[in-house]
């Protein structure tokens, strides 16, 4: 028997149909949002300044700040040569790089020490005492432009260059770049590096590939102990746990994800083809 | 990290301990990354064996 009459069940149908395409909306703006949180930001427009670090200065009668850019240095050295052999820690303020430190052949003088020489040429010696006002405001270059002596434009103009900046496996690949991975009296004589098998990591989240992370290109720039065991503490399949919320920490691949290494937001690095929307 | 190993590491740390406050830093910081790359390779090998 019917319960109701004919217009009131057109009407309640209308209805549960409003409070579907509700449910429905809710849903789709919900994951809008969740997605937008994942996203990390771009990276700076000027892909000059990525990887930009400003060295504060401790002593009042120093110079000013130093600006560090890692696209320079990165395509002469492995980043496990400065990490690990010269000791940079990975974050702000960790390492205590004094002018002190440099003069004594650590930290920047570790290479900077006015003896070495790199690509035919003598490295300058960092904070020496016979260093004049010119020879500090090659590092100590904040708010003094035109005292450097590599523009990055000029520099890089015949690297591949990716989304953001320099695709510098590519350059590498090409023979462009040739990072050394040792450094005469600093660095230990080791065997040369087994081959890593690349391996796939499930993502967490369905609207994305897996990621097929390229153990042996990671390990051939940093070695095992920039990542192991300080960012990635174990071996044990599983107990590791990625987000994109620890990465845009700037944990986990965020150590040099989004810092130095390609940032976050270029997602078909890591996720063969990118989000499943955009193929 | 078996005996033999943490016990070598450790007999350096009042060798590091001589050295002025950079050096210590410095050398304290390569130790410490040793000693856990090599606690870690011990793990990844018990971790292949099971």
């Amino acid at each position: 028997m019917l319960m109701c009459s004919i217009p009131e069940r057109i009407r309640k149908n209308e209805r549960g149909r409003f409070l579907l395409m509700l449910a429905y909306t809710v849903f789709f703006l919900m994951n809008t949002s969740s997605a937008q949180i994942y996203l990390p930001g771009p990276p700076p427009q000027n892909p000059a300044d990525y990887g930009k670090v400003i060295l504060d200065t401790y002593s009042s009668t120093s110079p000013g700040a130093v600006v560090f850019d890692h696209w320079l240095h990165r395509s002469k050295f492995t980043c496990r040569l400065c990490h690990v052999d010269i000791g940079f820690a990975m974050e702000a303020k960790a390492t205590g790089i004094r002018a002190a430190t440099n003069r004594q052949g650590f930290h920047c003088g570790a290479c900077h020490d006015g003896k070495r020489v790199m690509d035919g040429k003598t490295v300058f010696a960092s904070c020496s005492d016979e260093s004049n006002d010119k020879r500090c405001a090659r590092c100590h270059s904040l708010g003094k432009p035109g005292v450097r002596e590599y523009e990055y434009k000029a520099f890089t103009a015949k690297f591949p260059k990716a989304r953001y900046g320099v695709n510098w496996e590519a350059a590498e690949n090409d023979g462009l770049i040739k990072p050394i991975d040792f450094l005469e009296g600093i660095s230990v004589k080791r065997r040369p590096m087994q081959s890593r098998e690349d391996f796939s990591i499930k993502a967490g989240y369905s609207w994305v590939n897996p990621i097929i992370f390229s153990h042996e290109k990671h390990s051939i720039w940093n070695g095992c102990e920039l990542c192991h065991p300080e960012i990635f503490p174990t071996a044990r399949k599983g107990t590791v746990k990625y987000s994109m919320f620890s990465n845009i920490d700037g944990r986990r691949c965020g150590a040099c994800h989004g810092k130095v290494a390609f940032p976050l937001n270029n997602c078909r690095m890591c996720h063969d083809g990118g989000p499943l929307w955009a193929q | 990290m078996s005996y033999s190993s943490g016990s070598k590491v450790d007999a350096l740390l009042p060798r590091i301990d001589g050295f002025d406050d950079m050096q210590k830093m410095v050398y304290t910081g390569r130790l410490r990354m040793s000693r856990g790359l090599y606690a870690y390779v011990l793990d990844s090998r018990k971790n292949k064996k099971k």
